[in-house]
């Protein structure tokens, strides 16, 4: 151990002496020969090979955790936040009434943007068959964080099957989970689209961090609701790899809260 | 194909290995060296040399993970190229930016350069970035060994571009402190 010591003040020693001044060049060629291990989880990191495995207990919320969440949904209670009237009857309509009753959905909507709206809805007609997801591969979480469209209808999401069905409003029309993708920001928009050209705005956030996202009748009223869970898998610390959690409840009529 | 049978056909000197490694691995070579050279042409060129030094160094080794040894290879053949072809004027690069990056950090120049022992200084690289942690540490590698924009990191990691470029800088930071304490004039 003391040999291993005086060798390595030996080196130092040398090094000082030599005056050996390091340039950002050497620096550079010098990365080029780190060891091959370190490369392997960057390797991961940079994407090609990444696969971050969804951990089973995200999808349930704690107990504590939803009971917190639903008095305080009852304490908002009246804050809900929309819901544009007078939107298409069914999802299974054709084109062009989608497209007017989008439109007239847009004009009440007060959304951030129209053509969000419009993307949300011309996203309906798609429900009916059977989803193109040539693009999404549940091993590719690039693709999953670039993906547009319906996510309950990408069938390679993780745990899709949790929220594929839903009827948030009971009104007999499915409802759905609506991402869209901006790849300036590298941001994903997530809404909730009831199907009957009432959309409700959720969250926009960084495309990586994938939600999670539960339904059940969580706060105790007969309804369900939809809770949605913003997961930062790249933080290691629990408390901070999920830090947003939105509930979004049916109060009564075109009413909604997301809290 | 696996890489351990890719590997295999390079030791029975069968040509069909420069063309699976080539199906396998030209996606990810060819980022590596065109975010060197900033050509596609160049970049090509990078990889066919890369496709060559691996025939011809693949006998003796026996790399556990292709990816990382070929990654190497094309990573040394970009940079001489660049310097080869700005020779005399520097062309905007992810690695010039990079220089530029360490340059702020390092106050000795590049004119003494050639005195330091690089395989000394490699494993010192390797000794500090084992000390960070996880993500500082992949971060730090996507920018000066993979020459990945910040943008990309900051897309790859889910971050801010702004967070990443914080991160970089305090690395560069700690590094140059890590580097004096082994001995090194920074």
């Amino acid at each position: 151990m003391k040999d291993g010591e005086n060798r390595t003040d030996e080196i130092k020693d040398e090094k000082r002496n030599a005056g050996s001044h390091i340039g950002s060049v050497m620096l550079m060629d010098a990365m080029g020969d780190i060891d091959e291990d370190l490369l392997k989880g960057a390797d991961r990191f940079r994407g090609g090979k990444r696969k971050k495995k969804v951990k089973a207990g995200y999808i349930a919320l704690p107990l504590a955790g939803v009971a917190v969440l639903a008095l305080a949904i009852v304490t908002v209670g009246k804050m809900g936040m929309l819901m544009p009237k007078g939107a298409a009857e069914s999802a299974m309509v054709d084109g062009a009434y989608m497209n007017e009753a989008c439109d007239e959905a847009a004009i009440d909507s007060g959304f951030e943007t129209d053509s969000f709206m419009e993307e949300v809805c011309e996203a309906e007609p798609a429900v009916t068959e059977e989803a193109d997801l040539g693009t999404v591969s549940g091993d590719d979480i690039k693709a999953l964080a670039q993906y547009t469209g319906n996510v309950d209808e990408a069938y390679d999401w993780p745990y899709y099957t949790y929220f594929e069905g839903i009827d948030i409003d009971s009104d007999g029309k499915t409802d759905h989970i609506y991402r869209k993708y901006d790849a300036q920001n590298d941001t994903a928009k997530y809404s909730l689209n009831l199907g009957n050209g009432n959309v409700v705005e959720i969250v926009e956030t960084y495309s990586y961090a994938l939600p999670y996202i539960v339904v059940g009748d969580e706060c105790g009223y007969e309804k369900d609701d939809l809770v949605f869970r913003l997961t930062y898998d790249s933080e290691k610390y629990p408390a901070k790899a999920a830090d947003e959690i939105y509930v979004i409840s049916h109060i009564q009529g075109d009413e909604y809260t997301v809290w | 194909m696996e890489d351990r049978a890719i590997v295999d056909l390079y030791w029975a000197r069968d040509e069909k290995a420069i063309k699976e490694t080539e199906s396998k691995y030209s996606k990810y070579l060819s980022t590596i060296a065109y975010n060197i050279v900033t050509d596609i042409m160049d970049a090509q060129e990078c990889l066919n040399d890369t496709y060559l030094h691996a025939w011809n160094a693949m006998p003796e080794d026996r790399p556990e993970m292709l990816s990382t040894y070929l990654g190497k290879f094309t990573r040394n053949i970009a940079i001489d190229l660049y310097r080869k072809k700005t020779a005399s004027k520097r062309k905007a690069s992810e690695y010039t930016l990079s220089l530029d990056e360490l340059d702020e950090c390092i106050s000795g120049g590049n004119n003494v350069e050639e005195t330091v022992d690089r395989s000394l200084l490699s494993k010192a690289i390797s000794d500090f970035l084992r000390r960070r942690s996880e993500e500082k540490r992949n971060i730090f590698i996507c920018r000066y060994f993979y020459c990945d924009s910040a943008k990309d990191i900051a897309s790859k990691a889910g971050m801010k571009e702004s967070s990443v470029r914080s991160i970089l800088m305090r690395e560069r930071d700690a590094l140059k402190a890590y580097l004096r304490k082994e001995g090194f004039e920074v």
